[in-house]
């Protein structure tokens, strides 16, 4: 058992995966010509077949991600729209960080930069947790046929648009309509007013985002748990493993890597929210200013009066927090554990 | 729920979780499923409830008045929606890289734009002769 419980798992085969591959590539390259620096001097035909494959993408890439990179300048200019876009970006005044100004400047930064963060690092722990805790139990149940019920119901949500989740927790939360009021007060209870009450309103939404992503979340774990090498498990119970220590030390340290990347690739969104769920869901309701303004809902508000060159700077330092952010936590996590790291 | 699986070796039928323990776990899932489901039939309830009917007796998770009034009115916007459907698919095949995002972006944009259009036209009106 002890063997088995410190072995490091796939890292052997993930080696001897490579090394057929170098190896195959090898014989691949091998009757191509090379000159004494180890160049290879002729194109040929499947050098012409790679770079047909890499085309569309590569114009794809340099159409829709690059290009849009220069757009990135109005954030630094005083943006105004007369006419053609791109002149219009040459014309317009350099003003320097002025744009980053309202970010900062409004009385409600605080609450705002508080929300955004407080809510995404929530979203994150509980996105891992309870996604991997029900991906971990859905696999154990008896019934396969149950179990792929429960995952399908489970999904549904996730194929709804915060645009009609909105409207659904309004017919559940509604003062007059609601079918929570409707409960209420046939237990002789007083009415409330949802979209007045503040303090519940953290823990809708921390429980609307679970709902709606939990499904997804259950799909991509359980695609790792199915995914395993059933040997392993095999070995364990011979040598008397538990279910538990079959979790703990065969299912999480495979799975090690997923969740990881999952981690690292939410904590790049840390500063971005979901604009639905923050400003669809509870309906813009003035009452719920201070729970439900995130960065993305604040500008959106701001936009009203502010300019298209504050949106962009919003957008942009979002991205390159969100950047500078993926590259710490990757570094930190390559710190602890090389073999989980992303880049 | 059946447990009427075939097992591919006893092996697997030794290593299960005990029979309470997988009632236990139905149990949560079967709320959970609950849970994501309802929400769901009360879209289509509401799709397929009376309009006025709501406004007198609100919201149920069953409708209370059946009317088709929902479906009748998409059915007429016809081209406008399978339109919409087609631009779905479009984009739904053609990059699904980052979704979220980019229609986040999208949609800030297009309002944006929308409220630079509407401020220009406004400044037209007042200054007619100026721009």
């Amino acid at each position: 058992m002890k063997a088995l419980y410190n072995r490091e798992p796939l890292k052997a085969s993930h080696q001897n995966l490579l090394l057929r591959l170098y190896y195959r590539k090898g014989m691949m390259f091998m009757d191509a010509r090379v000159d004494r620096k180890g160049k290879r001097t002729r194109w040929r035909k499947h050098d012409t077949e790679l770079t047909l494959l890499a085309l569309p993408t590569t114009i794809w890439y340099i159409l829709f991600c690059f290009l849009p990179m220069f757009g990135v300048v109005i954030a630094f200019k005083d943006f105004k729209i007369h006419g053609n876009f791109i002149r219009n970006v040459f014309n317009s005044a350099w003003v320097g960080f002025k744009n980053f100004e309202f970010l900062f400047k409004s009385n409600d930064a605080w609450i705002v930069i508080r929300n955004t963060i407080g809510y995404n690092i929530i979203f994150i722990i509980l996105g891992i947790a309870v996604p991997v805790t029900l991906a971990l139990m859905v696999g154990q149940l008896h019934s396969r046929k149950a179990a792929k019920v429960y995952q399908t119901m489970m999904f549904l949500p996730y194929f709804l648009s915060w645009v009609v989740v909105s409207a659904v927790v309004w017919a559940f939360l509604s003062y007059d309509k609601g079918i929570f009021n409707q409960f209420l007060s046939d237990f002789n209870r007083d009415p409330k007013n949802w979209y007045m009450e503040a303090s519940y309103w953290p823990y809708f939404l921390v429980f609307m985002n679970m709902w709606k992503g939990l499904g997804y979340g259950m799909v991509i774990y359980l695609a790792t748990i199915t995914s395993m090498d059933s040997t392993y498990y095999e070995a364990a119970v011979i040598d008397g493993a538990t279910k538990w220590q079959q979790t703990r030390y065969i299912t999480l340290p495979l799975m090690k890597f997923v969740i990881v990347l999952m981690f690292i690739l939410a904590v790049g969104h840390i500063f971005s929210t979901d604009f639905g769920l923050f400003f669809q869901v509870p309906r813009d309701s003035n009452s719920l200013y201070n729970v439900t303004t995130t960065v993305d809902v604040l500008v959106f508000k701001q936009l009203k009066t502010a300019t298209v060159g504050m949106a962009s700077a919003s957008s942009f330092l979002q991205s390159v927090l969100g950047c500078a952010l993926i590259l710490t936590a990757n570094w930190v996590v390559r710190r602890v554990d090389p073999d989980s790291a992303m880049i | 729920m059946s447990t009427q699986t075939n097992y591919d070796s006893g092996l697997e039928k030794f290593n299960r979780i005990g029979r309470g323990t997988n009632v236990v776990f139905h149990l949560i899932f079967i709320l959970l499923a609950l849970l994501c489901l309802i929400p769901v039939v009360v879209v289509l309830s509401i799709s397929l409830s009376d309009e006025s009917s709501i406004r007198e007796s609100g919201y149920h998770i069953l409708p209370k008045v059946l009317s088709g009034d929902a479906y009748n009115y998409i059915v007429k916007q016809g081209s406008m929606i399978t339109r919409a459907l087609g631009v779905s698919v479009l984009v739904t095949a053609g990059g699904h890289a980052d979704r979220r995002a980019a229609h986040h972006v999208d949609g800030l944009r297009a309002v944006a734009s929308e409220l630079q259009a509407e401020r220009a036209a406004h400044v037209d009106r007042v200054y007619p002769h100026d721009i």
